[in-house]
């Protein structure tokens, strides 16, 4: 998770990534909250845009050969409302 | 240019010797072509790790690094956190080790037991430019079954007697080494740095 200063987001969990091992379907949530949740979650900034990247280390040949075929994470927004972290 | 943090903050995170850092920071920050090398690669917390014990291994690293003035020498290992501000979008999940060389009295020897993780080292030239990038699944094992990441980076026409170790040109007598290591918990951070300490190398070849 990196803000919109492209930098790693501070927060006192001190999250700022998930390791997802190797073909695992998981759901990881992007919250704005202060306290740790029991799910794998990633802190993002109170405010203001920011962005997630997914690294794939040591993948399997077929990454190499065809990138494309790589199924993206989906991103779903949840909620979005003032004052509500979520 | 908020390049002295980082460096500065180094040596005072792991070494906890500030006399090194009067010693050493001055070194780097007057060199400008390590400055710029160092801008695009590295990546540093600015805030202290967990306490660091001064053991004797590190007590002679730290020595190795003063009387070096910075080269030649592993620096160590550090993750990034949000106080990472040297480059954009570090990777919170490597521990990156520095090691600027200089070749000119000779050759350089870098060494590293590969983990059970991604590994990758990578060489730079003193105007930025990668030379080299190897990672752990290029390493066979050896006879004892372990895997060990082993160079020579030399300039051209540099004498390198030493039998089956990969010889590395460098384009130029200054750069920069960064060694790459996946961690995924702070138990391995810890596990990894401290078999880095004892059997990591970037050094002169005697």
């Amino acid at each position: 998770m990196y803000g919109a200063d492209h930098y790693l987001v501070d927060n006192p969990a001190g999250i700022y990534s998930v390791p997802m091992p190797e073909a695992t379907a998981s759901q990881v949530r992007l919250l704005t909250a202060v306290e740790s949740q029991p799910e794998a979650w990633l802190p993002s900034p109170s405010s203001g845009p920011f962005s997630v990247t997914l690294r794939l280390y040591n993948p399997g040949a077929a990454v190499y050969e065809n990138p494309q075929s790589v199924p993206l994470p989906e991103i779903r927004r949840l909620s979005c409302a003032p004052g509500v972290a979520s | 240019m908020n390049l002295r943090r980082p460096l500065v903050i180094f040596l005072l995170a792991a070494l906890l010797g500030h006399g090194l850092v009067v010693l050493w920071a001055p070194t780097l920050v007057n060199l400008r072509v390590t400055r710029g090398i160092l801008e695009r690669v590295l990546s540093g917390p600015s805030e202290l790790p967990e306490a660091v014990r001064l053991t004797p291994v590190m007590q002679a690293r730290a020595a190795k690094i003063t009387e070096r003035g910075g080269y030649n020498v592993a620096l160590p290992a550090v993750r990034a956190t949000a106080a990472s501000k040297a480059i954009v979008r570090p990777s919170p999940d490597l521990l990156y080790t520095v090691c600027l060389f200089d070749l000119e009295r000779g050759p350089l020897r870098v060494r590293a037991p590969v983990q059970d993780s991604y590994l990758s080292v990578s060489g730079y030239a003193d105007n930025t430019d990668n030379f080299f990038a190897l990672n752990d699944r290029e390493i066979a094992p050896g006879a004892d079954g372990s895997r060990q990441l082993d160079l020579l980076i030399a300039r051209p026409g540099q004498a390198v007697a030493l039998e089956s170790v990969q010889v590395i040109e460098a384009p130029s007598d200054r750069g920069v080494i960064l060694f790459r290591s996946l961690v995924t918990s702070e138990a391995q951070a810890a596990r990894i740095r401290d078999e880095y300490q004892l059997f990591q190398e970037c050094d002169p070849l005697r």
